[in-house]
């Protein structure tokens, strides 16, 4: 039967590790700040689950980005950091308009693995290429895999390789993570034209969203 | 001093303008509001990430789940599932490569699991080829086991990648569910190093 309780309820801090009896939870505020409950066991949990554990970013072109080479750049903003421990899940699109309609655009995403880490970064990623401006229009599709050693890195990249007067659109999907306990990870999104000398532009709103966690 | 709580399961309220703190029979403690809603102070309130990437090539064969790369859905929560890989065939053998999502809900159940699942399959060496595509409706009832798959033909050594994405309810208040990544392939692996399945579970 519960009890009512007119005002919160204080508990002292300590690190006492004695057990309820059977059929019991006990719940204790321990000198750290946390709340943990222990069963008659011994087990405890920690009830003030860590804040922060998931972050999101948000990444969007404010103004547009040409590329005449077909050299890769990373996108602006288009720059995540994996901690050690983590793991990035990365969704986006890219928008590109192109000088000629010859000119065709390529996607990327390079992993770079910290200097010096113990653990290979790991994951995939999937991107699907409309070179057309035509809602209707057949698209391309590739994915790839990454296992980036220590001091690496590796591109996934997909290249449409034509083009049409209009937007050309990209969208993408990516899952890495970083093993390791010594060094970050970085993911960047990158892009390129198909031909030297005839650029792409990323539009305004191309964008992307990081969730780390 | 500590508050030692009698374990109980009763699912009655607490009065208005107060939130109730209980012990529950499977160890954990919650905290029920008025209007009859119940957290575990134990878990992350918030979303949670489930990711599992491969550190070893699977070699499949017949359709089966990929060992450990599978997303488990608590009850009562939600979870946006992708599947992303690559395989290999090393043959020049014509030869079925396949992969997908399966669903299995737990036994007695009090809801269904229900969701929507959408795949692509590239499954030429060329990055220009032609995908397969396709999409398709999760309703798993208790105990039930639901598979969703895209199946293509190969007929040379080659790569070929594919993603599986899902979105997924699951309904009950007393089970779990899992959400495994499935691949088949003849000969070479069927999800290389790097393959990935992850859920976001909120």
């Amino acid at each position: 039967m519960a009890q009512l309780f007119g005002n919160p309820i204080d508990l002292p801090q300590t690190n006492a590790t004695s057990n309820p009896p059977t059929g019991y939870t006990r719940v204790q505020a321990k000198t750290d700040g946390t709340i943990v409950s222990r069963s008659s066991a011994g087990v405890e949990t920690v009830l003030t689950p860590s804040a922060g554990a998931v972050t999101q970013t948000v990444a969007a072109l404010a103004a547009t980005q040409a590329n005449t080479t077909v050299t890769p750049a990373v996108l602006t903003g288009h720059t995540f950091t994996i901690p050690p421990g983590k793991t990035l899940l990365l969704t986006g699109q890219v928008v590109c308009t192109a000088a000629a309609t010859t000119t065709g655009f390529a996607v990327g995403i390079r992993v770079a693995q910290g200097a010096g880490a113990n653990a290979n970064a790991r994951g995939s990623w999937f991107t699907t290429v409309a070179q057309s401006s035509a809602a209707a229009a057949s698209a391309l599709h590739d994915g790839d895999v990454f296992n980036v050693a220590a001091g690496a890195n590796a591109l996934g990249e997909l290249l449409g390789a034509n083009s049409v007067a209009g937007n050309n659109g990209s969208g993408y999907q990516a899952v890495i993570t970083n093993p390791s306990t010594n060094a970050n990870t970085t993911v960047t999104v990158e892009f390129r034209s198909e031909v030297a000398g005839s650029a792409v532009t990323a539009q305004i709103g191309t964008s992307a969203s990081a969730v780390i966690g | 001093m500590s508050i030692d709580i009698a374990q109980t399961d009763a699912t009655t309220n607490p009065a208005a303008g107060f939130g109730r703190l209980k012990a529950r029979t499977n160890g954990s403690v919650t905290a029920r509001d008025p209007a009859g809603v119940e957290r575990d102070l134990g878990q992350p309130q918030g979303p949670v990430i489930s990711a599992v990437v491969l550190s070893t090539d699977f070699t499949s064969g017949p359709l089966v789940p990929v060992t450990g790369l599978t997303v488990t859905i608590p009850a009562g929560k939600s979870a946006s599932v992708m599947f992303i890989g690559r395989g290999t065939a090393a043959s020049g053998l014509a030869e079925n490569r396949t992969v997908g999502l399966r669903v299995i809900h737990g036994a007695g159940a009090n809801g269904n699991v229900s969701g929507s699942v959408f795949g692509v399959l590239n499954i030429a060496s060329a990055a220009a080829a032609t995908a397969l595509e396709d999409g398709d409706v999760i309703n798993a009832a208790a105990g039930a086991t639901v598979d969703f798959v895209i199946t293509g033909s190969v007929a040379a050594a080659q790569q070929y990648g594919y993603l599986c994405s899902a979105v997924l309810k699951n309904n009950s208040t007393n089970a779990s569910a899992t959400v495994s990544a499935l691949v088949a392939g003849n000969t070479g692996p069927s999800a290389v190093i790097g393959s990935a399945i992850h859920g976001v579970i909120i």
